[in-house]
Parts: C-alpha cells; sequence; structure tokens
C-alpha cells in the first residue's frame, strides 16, 4: 500500500509540475509554483517564536516560556511601542490564569522548569 | 428495539444534566465560532478535541457535534450584519441577507435564518432516524472489498467537490494515506516512516494535524492582513418574520432541507455544497429571480436551512458505515475511536445509547440555539467587537495546552508547528487540507480492508470488480475522473 500511494504521488506531482511548465510557456501565470502574497513578517515571525517556545518549553518551564510567548505575540499583532509593558501585565495575566484553569482545574500536567521554577 | 423506543432512550441520555451541559457548551462555542469570522468548525473542533480525553464519551460528542451545526446558526449572524461569512456554508447568506439588513430588514433576515436553521435542524433528524436503520442493517453485509472501494470512492467525490484543482486534491490525499502509515505496522509489526525518532513509533496523532493545518495555519494566514469589520449600524428589531416572510420562505425551507440532507449524507458532501445548491435552486425556481441578490427572503431561508440539515445528514455515513463523509465528521469519527467506540453498523447494535443519545442531542441543541440566536443576538453583535489581537493569542494558548496536553509532548507541540506551517504554505499555493485530513483518518481502515480483501483472494486484485457493489463504487470513481478530465479538456480547448 505505502508504494502504491508513494507512486501516484511522485506521478501526480510530475502532473502538477509539467502543467506548470506548460501554463509559463503559454505566457500566463495562472498557476505559479509557489504563490507568496500579503506580509509575510507577521506569519515569519510567530512561527519564530512558536519554534523557540518548543525548544524552550522543557527548560524553563510552562510558567515562564509562556509568558514570553503571549507577550511577544501580542506585539506581533499590533507591533505599537508605547504600550509594550501593556502586552506584558496582559502576558502575565493570561499565563497565571491559563496556569489555574489548565494545571488545577483541567488537571493538566504543564512542563516543569529544569531549575524548578515556573513550572 | 423500535424506533420510538430508542428515540426515548436517546432522549434519556440527552437530557441528564451533564450531557445537557456539554450540549450547552457546544452550541454556544459553535455559535461564538460561526460568529467570529477567522476560526472555522474544523478549527474549533480540533482546539477543543482534546479537552473531550477528559469526559465521558457521549458527552464529549455530544459537545463536539453541537460546535459543528452551532457554527452553522452563528455564521448566518455575521452574514447579515457585516457582510462577512462566520465561516464557508454561510457566504451565500450574505448575498440577500445583507441586502435586506441595509433595506432595515436585519431583524426578519436573522429570524428566518435561525426559523429555517430550526426546522431544517429537526427535519434533518428525523431523516437521520428513518435512514439509520435501513443503512447499518445493509452495511452489515457489506465485506472488506465493498468497505474500500466505498472509502475510494469517498476519497474521490472529495477530490472531485474540491474547489480549486482535482490533481492537487488527490495529491493531498494520498499525502494524508502516507501520513497515516507512519509508525508500527499493526500486522506485520514494522516500522514505517518514523525517520528513527521514537517518538513516531506510535504514529501522528490526529490531533497535532489538525490543529495546525486548520488552527495555526487559520491564524498564520489572518495576521498578514488587518481585518476590518464594519458592523451594519442598524438596530436589529422585529426578529420574527411576518406571514408574507413565512409564505416567501416556507417552501424555500422545506426545499433546502431536503436538498441539504442528501447533499450531506453523500461523501465529500457537506454544508457548503448543500448551502450554494440551495441558492442556485432557489433562484432557478423563483418567478422573479431579478430579486435574488437585492434582499429576497428565501434567498437566506433556503441556503440557511441546506447547510443545518446537511449537517444532520453527514451523520448517517459515520454512523452506518463508518466512514466520515467530510473532514468535520473525520474529526467526530477521530473523537469517538479516542474513547474506544468504532462508529458504524455495529454501533447501532451494541451502544445504542451513544447513537440516540448523540441524535436527541441535535434537537435539544437545535432548541438551546433557537433561544441563544433569537432574544441574544444584540450580544452576539458585541462579540463582533473583540479585537482579533486579543483573540488570537489566546487561541494559540489553546492550542499549545491542548496539543501538549494529549500525550504530555513537546514533540506534538513541534508537529503541531510543522503542519500550521505546511498547512499555510498549502493555502498559498491552492491545495486544500480536507481531503488530507479524511484521507490520513481512513488510511488505516483502507489498509486494511485492502489486505483482507487481498488475503481473501489470495492476492488478485480482480476481488474489487468482481462483486457488483464493490465495481459499482470503482466505476463511478472512474467515470467522475473521467468527466473531470474531459471537462479541464474542453476548458483548455475554449
Amino acid at each position: 500500500m505505502p508504494f502504491f500511494t508513494s507512486s501516484l504521488l511522485f506521478f501526480l506531482s510530475i502532473v502538477v509540475l509539467l502543467k506548470s511548465f506548460i501554463e509559463k510557456d503559454e505566457g500566463g501565470d495562472k498557476e505559479p509554483l509557489i504563490m507568496v502574497g500579503g506580509n509575510l513578517q507577521k506569519p515569519l515571525g510567530l512561527v519564530a517564536a512558536l519554534s523557540v517556545y518548543t525548544l524552550l518549553l522543557n527548560v524553563f518551564g510552562y510558567l515562564i516560556t509562556t509568558f514570553f510567548l503571549i507577550s511577544l505575540v501580542l506585539f506581533i499583532f499590533d507591533p505599537n511601542l508605547k504600550n509594550w509593558w501593556k502586552y506584558l501585565v496582559i502576558g502575565a495575566i493570561t499565563v497565571s490564569l491559563s496556569f489555574l484553569i489548565f494545571s488545577k482545574w483541567f488537571q493538566v500536567q504543564l512542563p516543569m522548569s529544569v531549575f524548578g521554577i515556573g513550572f | 428495539m423500535g424506533v420510538l423506543e430508542s428515540i426515548l432512550l436517546g432522549f434519556q441520555v440527552s437530557l441528564q444534566p451533564i450531557n445537557l451541559f456539554y450540549c450547552f457548551m457546544g452550541v454556544l462555542i459553535g455559535t461564538l465560532v460561526g460568529v467570529l469570522p477567522g476560526i472555522g468548525p474544523i478549527g474549533a473542533m480540533a482546539i477543543l478535541l482534546p479537552t473531550t480525553y477528559h469526559a465521558p464519551p457521549i458527552s464529549s460528542i455530544i459537545m463536539l457535534a453541537g460546535i459543528y451545526y452551532g457554527v452553522q446558526y452563528g455564521g448566518s449572524t455575521t452574514s447579515i450584519l457585516v457582510n462577512i461569512p462566520g465561516e464557508a456554508s454561510s457566504v451565500v447568506t450574505c448575498l440577500d441577507g445583507y441586502q435586506m439588513a441595509r433595506q432595515g430588514r436585519a431583524g426578519p433576515a436573522l429570524g428566518i435564518a435561525a426559523f429555517g436553521s430550526f426546522i431544517a435542524g429537526t427535519l434533518g433528524i428525523v431523516g437521520l432516524m428513518m435512514f439509520a436503520f435501513p443503512l447499518a442493517r445493509a452495511a452489515l453485509k457489506f465485506g472488506p472489498p465493498e468497505y474500500f472501494s466505498l472509502m475510494v470512492l469517498g476519497l474521490i467525490l472529495l477530490s472531485y467537490l474540491a474547489q480549486k484543482s482535482l490533481v492537487k486534491a488527490i495529491i493531498m490525499a494520498t499525502l494524508g494515506l502516507i501520513l497515516s502509515y507512519i509508525g508500527l505496522d499493526t500486522v506485520s509489526g514494522q516500522v514505517r516512516f518514523t525517520l528513527n525518532i521514537t517518538g513516531l513509533l506510535e504514529g501522528i496523532g490526529i490531533i497535532p494535524i489538525v490543529m495546525g493545518l486548520f488552527g495555526i495555519a487559520e491564524i498564520l494566514e489572518n495576521i498578514e492582513a488587518v481585518i476590518t469589520r464594519s458592523i451594519f449600524k442598524t438596530h436589529v428589531k422585529g426578529l420574527l418574520p411576518t406571514i408574507k416572510d413565512w409564505a416567501d420562505s416556507i417552501w424555500a425551507i422545506l426545499r433546502g432541507t431536503v436538498l441539504g440532507f442528501f447533499l450531506g449524507i453523500l461523501p465529500g458532501g457537506g454544508a457548503v455544497l448543500a448551502s450554494f445548491a440551495a441558492y442556485a435552486v432557489e433562484k432557478k425556481l423563483s418567478k422573479h429571480p431579478e430579486r435574488f441578490g437585492k434582499g429576497a427572503i428565501e434567498g437566506v431561508a433556503g441556503p440557511e436551512s441546506a447547510n443545518n440539515a446537511a449537517t444532520s445528514g453527514a451523520f448517517i455515513p459515520l454512523m452506518t458505515l463508518g466512514i466520515p463523509s467530510n473532514v468535520v465528521m473525520a474529526m467526530l469519527f477521530a473523537g469517538l475511536l479516542i474513547h474506544g467506540l468504532t462508529p458504524g453498523p455495529l454501533l447501532l447494535k451494541e451502544h445504542p445509547d451513544v447513537f440516540w443519545g448523540i441524535v436527541t442531542s441535535m434537537y435539544i441543541g437545535n432548541v438551546m440555539l433557537l433561544i441563544l440566536n433569537l432574544p441574544l443576538i444584540r450580544m452576539w453583535v458585541q462579540v463582533l467587537k473583540i479585537p482579533f489581537r486579543f483573540l488570537f493569542p489566546l487561541i494559540i494558548l489553546f492550542c499549545l495546552v491542548g496539543v501538549y496536553s494529549v500525550n504530555n509532548s513537546v514533540l506534538d507541540i513541534g508537529l503541531m508547528i510543522i503542519f500550521g506551517v505546511l498547512g499555510y504554505i498549502m493555502r498559498k499555493c491552492d491545495y486544500e487540507p480536507a481531503p488530507l485530513v479524511l484521507a490520513y483518518v481512513l488510511g488505516p481502515m483502507l489498509e486494511q480492508a485492502m489486505r483482507q480483501s487481498l488475503k481473501m483472494s489470495d492476492g488478485s486484485f480482480a476481488i474489487f470488480l468482481v462483486r457488483p457493489i464493490s465495481a459499482g463504487c470503482l466505476a463511478l470513481c472512474a467515470f467522475l475522473l473521467i468527466m473531470s478530465i474531459m471537462a479541464q479538456v474542453k476548458r483548455k480547448a475554449h
């Protein structure tokens, strides 16, 4: 079964590739291979923030990493530097509330820091 | 057990306080998600799927189902008042609903959408009750070859109905199948496609996949541009439609219900297709088609009824054949499997309380939605004012904790982010994620059915062609593929 599926995927990928070349030759750009549009800074920033968060979660624990993540995400969504301290306050409140709800109420085991703080 | 006894059993289950609570939570979240543009029913169900791990099985499925049909109600509010559909199945409601609002008739538009949805939802449940028994009985006669071909048909139909490109949709389906192979092969015990990562031995869970493809990807797409919403400044008054409104729309509601219900049953169909089809039918049958797009009440009543009836219809293949017909049903399917319940013809026999409990809860949920949507319409309008910059970080937080809580694994968070990025790129390149998820869910069953069939036939693929039902399904697949290729060739020639 994996062989059949992979062969089909290979065949269809070739079809898409050829189709894009043929359409390019015809002068139209109806189906470009990669369609990039819009403002990419924010999505890239968010992905970077989430990737760093994943790497540091088990090191610094839920409270510390999530606090920084939420503050950073708020900043990414609305980069208004005048109110940066507001983001830190909102981040702290959100993380504390989420910790209470998930850890205490739903009994979810959230990751603990290697230093024993900020679980 | 007769139908009446079954219904009574269902109400006995669904009227339990805990189930009423979960049903209420489901429809409330559903309406909220429907009202808020940016996150659809699939994203919401994906985010909430991990919470069902800690809830009783019936209650969690009741909640997930509540989200699904609650979204259809909520979606109409934004379509009518803001001209932004809360989700895809409410797109056509914008055409006439918003025009009605501009003419000062927002109240009757919202009213007929809610009543139409209620009538359709209720009749849809009656249909579900009528069709479930005979289909489940017929499904018991199905062997592995029939199941295999039926699942292939489901995947092809979903790809055929894909809005963008058939080839790309099939690519997504094959990718979904390949993802389902990751981990230990249940028959031979062989390790497949794990890249030597121990965490992948049990395969990739559905939660990181759907949360990434629908939750994270949707957020990534939405933060690219600032979404501006201007709520139509009108007092929403007189929600009860007049007698003339009723006379104009009652047949549209009934037609929409029947059409939506049957389109919902079809694999790959669902609420979106149903609402578009109902609008087209109403416009065609109308004596004054020129009124459509300028505030015709039938243009709101028909599609809104159809999308609700489709949600009931979509339960039929899942509950009777054990095959999810669309991606929302695939999520419910995953929800049932998490709790050790296998949807299919035996579910009706072995767990009638689950089946009838869910069916009757939908009826109760429809009543709750009517109460939630009509008197509280002003509250939902206020919800529209919540800024996205506060909403999206909360959704991200919910996704992160939700995906982590399933296995206490950081790997799952990483996978979710990878699928989020993949989903974002897929949207940019016109690849739809729905066939991927459906194929991923069907993958293990498809492989098992194929292996069993080949064992039955000593390795001969002819078994799929000599059994009539299986051959019929495969013939239909071939027909659909040929039709699609012919249509493309014709388009090119023009």
